[in-house]
């Protein structure tokens, strides 16, 4: 979905907070929070958001952060895969590191070259649904659930080979790769200091990874104010283009 | 770029009124495309049926009756002999000089007993019709060209003129073959 056109809204959801920004009409952005974490608890300020008519369109997207989606990497299939086949690898691979929770989990697939593994995407399965139905009893007829990763991607270089860290407040995402696939997935928490550590984590990471990936990383970063490249030799770093005013679930929307 | 899309409410795409329309147009041309194909597929079938019709009287060897065979058998076999003998290329030559862009050969019918040929054609006008049977009849090999029957094709766009010509041939030269062996 264009986020040009004209009627359209766009969401980002964030723990504890949701914004939205819209095409037309002013205010053009709305903030509302809580002090809780979940997913759920986003549903009621999206509630109270969307009583307002005018803030309805024909079309939506909603960005989700990081922090309520989980991304795995599978081993190589070694040849192609049924979609069935697909999802239960995908399935399986999230299972092996989260445990039974992520049986109650929506899980969308990337298919990659069989010699790749797939890559895998999941949310909580409920707040997708009970999303998709209070979009939808809004009069959304055009919705799309992105995470901020799918949003992000668009703003890397046309080609490139190396790392690529998409950073927000208290999460990072960490994943490896060239302009034709996957090699390296992975996300962790991150503190006030997660710059000051970022060499390290992508030394470790290189360390973790059988894939060869050039010392070359690009930053992007999402509502943590202004951010400048790390200084290290061996490395090549580059921030990508930024809003350095923008904080919280907002700064999402401005990708 | 490597990918990184998901979409986990991906809303299923609706067609707009303009991919309706185009689809539909595109549904109507086809079926007019497979329809003409299949006209001329028909109409090349026909006349490729009569052409093989006729190519199995071209001469081949004839198969001579034993001296002791019984009349009713010699008859018979001197019939057949007869049939393989008769050359139709007196009446390939008359429809390749008298036939001309103007006209679209439908379908022949042979009789050979009688050295006559039926032929179904269609022409843009009736004037190119009578002008093909005009140049029939003035063929050495052809005894007489006779429009039986003419008729507008309304049903067809071009509204071509159907019409059926019966073509006698000259049976001199044939004849002299045909007592070969009689």
């Amino acid at each position: 979905m264009s986020r040009w056109l004209a009627d359209s809204l766009r969401i980002a959801c964030a723990p504890g907070e949701v914004a939205l920004r819209r095409t037309r009409g002013t205010p053009a952005s709305r903030t509302l929070t809580t002090d809780d974490r979940n997913a759920a608890s986003l549903l009621p300020l999206l509630e109270e958001a969307l009583a307002d008519s005018n803030w309805h369109a024909r079309r939506v997207e909603v960005v989700i952060s990081q922090r309520l989606v989980r991304h795995v990497l599978t081993p190589a299939p070694g040849k192609t895969l049924s979609r069935a086949e697909e999802r239960a690898l995908v399935i399986g691979s999230l299972r092996n590191i989260y445990g039974d929770e992520a049986l109650q989990w929506q899980v969308q697939i990337m298919s990659q070259p069989p010699q790749h593994g797939l890559i895998g995407a999941a949310m909580d399965a409920t707040f997708i649904e009970q999303l998709g139905e209070l979009l939808k009893r809004h009069g959304f007829q055009n919705i799309a659930i992105r995470p901020l990763a799918s949003v992000a991607a668009h703003h890397l270089p046309r080609q490139y080979s190396g790392w690529w860290v998409l950073a927000e407040p208290g999460w990072v995402s960490v994943l490896g790769g060239t302009t034709h696939h996957w090699q390296h997935v992975a996300a962790m928490p991150a503190d006030t200091d997660w710059l000051a550590g970022l060499p390290d984590l992508i030394k470790r990471e290189t360390e973790m990874t059988t894939a060869s990936l050039p010392a070359a990383v690009w930053i992007q970063p999402v509502g943590l104010g202004a951010v400048s490249a790390p200084i290290a030799t061996s490395t090549r770093w580059q921030v990508l283009p930024h809003n350095s005013q923008a904080s919280g679930a907002l700064a999402m929307l401005e990708l | 770029m490597a990918q990184f899309d998901f979409d986990f409410y991906a809303t299923p795409r609706r067609s707009g009124k303009l991919g309706i329309t185009l689809l539909v147009l595109g549904l109507v041309a086809a079926i007019w495309v497979a329809s003409n194909w299949q006209a001329v597929r028909a109409s090349e079938a026909g006349i490729a049926l009569q052409i093989a019709a006729l190519s199995q009287g071209k001469p081949k060897p004839a198969v001579l009756p034993s001296a002791r065979a019984g009349t009713h058998t010699y008859n018979a076999l001197s019939q057949v002999a007869i049939q393989l003998k008769y050359s139709w290329q007196p009446a390939f030559e008359v429809l390749d000089a008298s036939i001309s862009n103007k006209i679209a050969l439908v379908s022949l019918d042979a009789n050979q007993a009688k050295s006559q040929f039926k032929l179904v054609a269609e022409a843009r006008q009736l004037a190119d019709a009578v002008t093909f049977i005009d140049t029939l009849q003035q063929q050495p090999g052809v005894k007489h060209a006779e429009l039986l029957q003419h008729e507008m094709q309304t049903a067809d766009a071009e509204k071509p003129v159907r019409f059926n010509v019966l073509v006698e041939l000259n049976t001199a030269q044939p004849l002299s073959e045909r007592n070969t062996h009689e």
